[in-house]
């Protein structure tokens, strides 16, 4: 490792002369609204949360920048690694895991407790940017469906052992992580069509196997007002909570929907909620502007990427931050099932945070070599 | 680049960042659109739908106001009581097995299957048994606790309680489950007894629980009001007794008494029989306060208000002779009898052996509208307006014809409530002025003592003149002293007394004429004459044998006038005077059986000082007198045989606990 750290102190001036600075402004940008906006939301809970969030993210901070320093050929060396050791994590999940409400998906290490599922998206980005940049010139023809069986499987053992967990939302985004870079493979449009009509048959022979409660909140997604108190309760308070914050908001710390503990998850999955009713439309406006400012700038990382490698890895980062902010709100605001996926920077939880900060450290680490030879 | 620029690479970068770029745009649109929609578009639906569910109002219920009578003496009280409700989804998780819930029924003797149906009807909401017993609520906490269920739990209420039993049981009438009035002045009063209940605004949260915005404040709930009554109850249990013993002797079906101070209008005693308890109410006809609620064709009481009407408009001079047609009196095809042939007779001769063919010929003086007028300004078909709920009006048509004229110058063709006949009889007492009845003396704020509502008395109008009012007094001591009189059995030692009978034939209501065999009797009356304290009404419905009002219902008025004399501490006048106050003692009374209505248990709620007290002395006291001195005591009283008390147990003197039962051994006297 110590020789690619020499190898990237060289170039040192110029790196910092393409420093990032609009994603990082971004990033902190909404950390520090997550934060504000945490110390809100658990007002009615036990413990101060916002604290440790801000803790975590201190810490998110250094591992970004840190990353910022490798040289991209150190990360696909390491790819295959990391990816092994999450898989690793993953059985000891299935194994050992703890068990919080009724799922596995915290380990326990000396005194962090930690989802290894945050880590798999990471580990998914990773593999198949080095897998596709090692591959691709040997399929100078696009790709087709017995060329993509390796990149399916890489994508689909992680993804598997999270849904065993069971943990629907992550395995989502480990898939929607992978699927994001096999778009980004030059694959045929033929191929593409197959795919998108097995995944459409697949979801409908899959529906049947689905946890009772899973099946329940699609179910109530379609019809939320047909079990306002059971299963669409969350849907329903979720909106209302929305709604209520009208144009301008109630104001920090007046959201009665917060303080009464209408919403369950208000400070994890439906931080959004708390947001949009002490803020109201405006301050949705401004969140998902810089969302969008975010993953525009990833999307602009991704297009002007050095290599084969860091482009197909910030489409995966990309794909990652993107499908986190847009099933997260869609599940918050009612346009998608409810199902556990975190808002980035928002929601409260520490392996959320860390993977977050370290994909961004990954982005800017592609982004600052975008002119290196 | 490691692979050399290649044009086809860089287009299908273009092209899948193009797209991935789009679906980013169209992804926020839609975002910002939803949420435009929803903060926007739908907030006011969503900010109701918000408030609706957190905003809750907080009703805390004030405690019941308490009856009293006249003096203050507890009829009607609330006292805590704890009732236990479930919530079956919280009990199904906890208690799968139902072996709390089991646990919990075996306490409250309640049967498990019936509950679990109860439960299983599907409100999140359900009550297994309202205001337990202190003990079991203790029992049910105990079991709650061991079990650690919390979808079984208890709320305190209150619970409404009649320390005297039976007493005034009809007049006091009943609340429901929900503490609402339901009978009686407790339906009448509903509203100052109730008092106001706070409404403190409150916040629901999610997970239902009330979150207090504010404290509730003194001023906001105004406790219910205490109502005192005119009733005393000492009178009240008299006309009880009395009443009770009457309609049994009499095996009537039912009777009714009333006891009024002729001067004021206040109802001093409201009795009906059978009785009913109202700590353990069974809804139906024994609920109802018969003297309000029931009328009747009331015979030859009305002749006293025939009488007075044709004096008062000069249609009868008080000495005019009057031809009773020796017992045989033709109208038309009609022929009325009188029960003794009488030839020419005087008015007060007419009332005092209670001829039907004197108060017909009378009755044909004034006329129909005279009659009509003379009757009607007595109170008759007219509500009395006491303020008790289901009060009837009664039927006073206008005579139609002769016969209408002249059975209704007896009593019938017409219908009565008991308190118009005896209101209308405290108007002659009362020098004319018919008194409107009142039944509530007062509403007291209990916080301040500030009186809310006082009844004064109200004249409803002056029915006659005081000078006939006189006359027809002197006529009424000659139906109870004439040696013919037919009310003579009212005769009391000590006060002289006024009175009419009445004994009315009941409508047969298969045929609709007369029946010969079932009755209405009564007797009306007050003393002393001279100076009337109090009017008495005894009305038997249906009673056996000898049926006439004088023979069934002049004894109990008898009595009950006695007790009132004593109870108000009117001196005795006339010859027997200077005898009753040589014997400086009441003469011997007659015992109702069974045990009095002295009930302890109900009594906790009295300021009790000390714990023990000295037992007073009994000897040579009447029963009543001597129950009485127990009760100021807080004792407990046993009697056993009737007349004066000759022993008892424990001895006088003997400090023993309050609640104590005293039993005295009575034995009459001479």
């Amino acid at each position: 490792m110590a020789p690619d750290v020499s190898l990237a102190a060289t170039p040192h001036r110029r790196l910092f002369a393409h420093f990032p600075w609009h994603v990082a402004f971004v990033t902190l940008a909404i950390s520090a609204i997550g934060v504000w906006n945490l110390a809100s939301a658990s007002r009615s809970a036990h413990a101060p949360v916002w604290i440790s969030q801000a803790a975590w993210m201190g810490l998110g901070i250094v591992i970004a920048l840190s990353l910022t320093v490798f040289d991209q050929r150190t990360f696909h060396r390491l790819a295959w690694i990391f990816y092994a050791v999450v898989i690793v994590l993953l059985l000891l999940v299935y194994v050992k895991g703890r068990y919080v409400m009724g799922a596995r998906r915290w380990l326990t290490i000396g005194p962090v407790n930690f989802q290894p599922s945050e880590l798999a998206k990471l580990s998914v980005a990773l593999a198949l940017a080095s897998y596709f940049h090692a591959d691709a010139d040997k399929r100078k023809n696009g790709y087709g469906l017995a060329t993509l069986v390796v990149p399916f499987l890489i994508i689909m053992v992680p993804a598997g052992l999270v849904l065993k967990q069971p943990d629907l939302g992550t395995a989502l985004i480990v898939m929607a992580v992978g699927f994001t870079q096999i778009l980004f493979a030059r694959v045929r449009w033929k191929t593409l069509a197959l795919l998108a009509g097995v995944a459409i048959v697949g979801a409908g022979l899959l529906y049947p196997h689905l946890k009772p409660y899973q099946k329940k909140r699609v179910e109530t997604f379609l019809n939320p007002e047909s079990d306002v108190l059971g299963a669409g309760y969350h849907a329903t308070q979720s909106i209302i909570a929305v709604g209520s914050g009208q144009a301008l908001g109630k104001g920090w710390g007046q959201g009665t929907q917060t303080y009464l503990s209408f919403l369950p998850e208000q400070h994890t999955d439906f931080i959004f909620s708390v947001w949009a009713e002490e803020h109201g439309f405006l301050g949705c406006l401004l969140l998902l502007a810089l969302y969008f400012v975010l993953v525009a700038s990833a999307i602009d990382i991704c297009g002007n990427a050095r290599d084969r490698f860091g482009h197909f890895l910030a489409a995966g980062l990309t794909g990652m931050i993107f499908w986190h902010v847009a099933i997260n709100i869609g599940m918050v605001i009612g346009l998608l099932p409810v199902v556990g996926v975190t808002l980035p920077l928002m929601s409260y939880g520490g392996s959320s945070v860390i993977a977050i900060y370290t994909g961004i450290g990954l982005l800017a680490n592609v982004g600052m070599r975008r002119f290196v030879n | 680049m490691r692979t050399g620029p290649d044009p086809r690479a860089t287009r299908w970068i273009a092209v899948r960042i193009g797209a991935l770029a789009a679906l980013l745009a169209a992804g926020f649109a839609i975002v910002a659109g939803r949420a435009f929609q929803l903060q926007v578009l739908r907030r006011d639906a969503l900010v109701e739908e918000m408030v609706d569910q957190y905003r809750r109002q907080l009703v805390l219920k004030p405690r019941r106001g308490v009856i009293t009578d006249r003096s203050g003496v507890l009829l009607a009280g609330s006292a805590d009581a704890r009732s236990v409700f479930a919530d079956p989804v919280v009990l199904e998780k906890e208690d799968g097995r139902g072996e709390a819930l089991r646990k919990v029924c075996q306490a409250l003797k309640l049967d498990p299957g019936a509950v679990r149906r109860k439960l299983a009807q599907g409100s999140r909401f359900v009550w297994i048994a309202r205001r337990i017993s202190p003990s079991q609520a203790a029992q049910v906490e105990a079991i709650l606790k061991a079990s650690r269920v919390r979808g079984v739990a208890l709320v305190p209420e209150t619970r409404r309680y009649y320390p005297k039993l039976e007493l005034a049981s009809q007049v006091l009438g009943l609340v429901g489950d929900d503490g609402e009035g339901l009978e009686g002045v407790e339906l009448g009063l509903d509203e100052v007894l109730r008092g106001e209940p706070a409404k403190v605004p409150s916040l629901r949260d999610g997970a239902g629980k009330t979150v207090l915005a504010q404290a509730p404040t003194a001023g906001q709930a105004r406790e219910g009001a205490r109502v005192e009554l005119t009733l005393d109850q000492g009178i009240q249990l008299s006309a009880e007794r009395s009443l009770g013993a009457a309609v049994r002797r009499s095996q009537a079906l039912s009777g009714m008494a009333v006891a009024m101070d002729p001067r004021t209008g206040e109802v001093l005693a409201m009795a009906s029989y059978p009785p009913s308890n109202p700590n353990a109410p069974k809804r139906g006809a024994e609920l109802r306060n018969r003297v309000v609620t029931d009328s009747f064709e009331p015979g030859s009481t009305v002749k006293t208000f025939t009488i007075a009407g044709a004096l008062a408009r000069g249609a009868l001079h008080p000495l005019d002779p009057i031809d009773c047609g020796n017992g045989r009196y033709a109208i038309g095809a009609h022929v009325i009898h009188d029960h003794e042939a009488l030839g020419w007779a005087g008015a007060s001769k007419i009332l005092a052996v209670s001829s039907n063919i004197g108060a017909a010929k009378i009755g044909a003086r004034l006329g129909r509208a005279g009659l009509h007028e003379s009757l009607a300004a007595f109170g008759l078909g007219e509500r009395t307006g006491v303020g008790l709920p289901g009060e009837i009006r009664g039927q006073l048509p206008p005579p139609r014809s002769e016969v209408a004229l002249a059975t209704q110058s007896f009593g019938h063709g017409l219908t009565a409530n008991a308190l118009q006949i005896t209101a209308g009889m405290a108007a002659i007492a009362n020098g004319g002025k018919l008194m409107r009845p009142i039944a509530v003396r007062r509403v007291v704020d209990p916080a301040t003592g500030e009186v809310l509502q006082a009844a004064s008395p109200e004249v409803v109008r002056q029915a006659v003149p005081p000078d006939v009012a006189e006359t027809m007094t002197r006529f009424l001591v000659g139906v109870v002293e004439d040696p013919k009189g037919t009310g003579k059995r009212a005769r009391l030692a000590g006060w002289r007394v006024a009175g009419k009978t009445g004994t009315a034939r009941k409508v047969d209501p298969v045929s609709g004429g007369y029946a010969s065999d079932r009755h209405f009797s009564s007797f009306v009356g007050f003393a002393p004459a001279e100076a009337p304290r109090v009017v008495v009404g005894v009305f038997l419905d249906e009673p056996k044998g000898d049926v006439h009002g004088g023979e069934v219902a002049a004894p109990a008025f008898r009595e009950i006038v006695e007790d009132a004399m004593r109870l108000m501490g009117v001196p005795a006048s006339g010859p027997e005077a200077e005898r009753l106050a040589l014997a400086a003692a009441p003469p011997v009374e007659e015992e109702p059986e069974g045990p009095p209505p002295v009930e302890l248990a109900a009594r906790a709620a009295a300021p009790v000082d000390g714990a023990s007290v000295a037992v007073p002395s009994l000897a040579g006291l009447p029963a009543r007198s001597a129950i009485r001195s127990l009760e100021q005591a807080d004792l407990a009283a046993e009697v056993d045989g009737s007349g004066r008390v000759v022993q008892q147990w424990p001895a006088a003197g003997k400090v023993v606990e309050r609640g104590t039962r005293v039993r005295m051994r009575l034995a009459p006297t001479g």
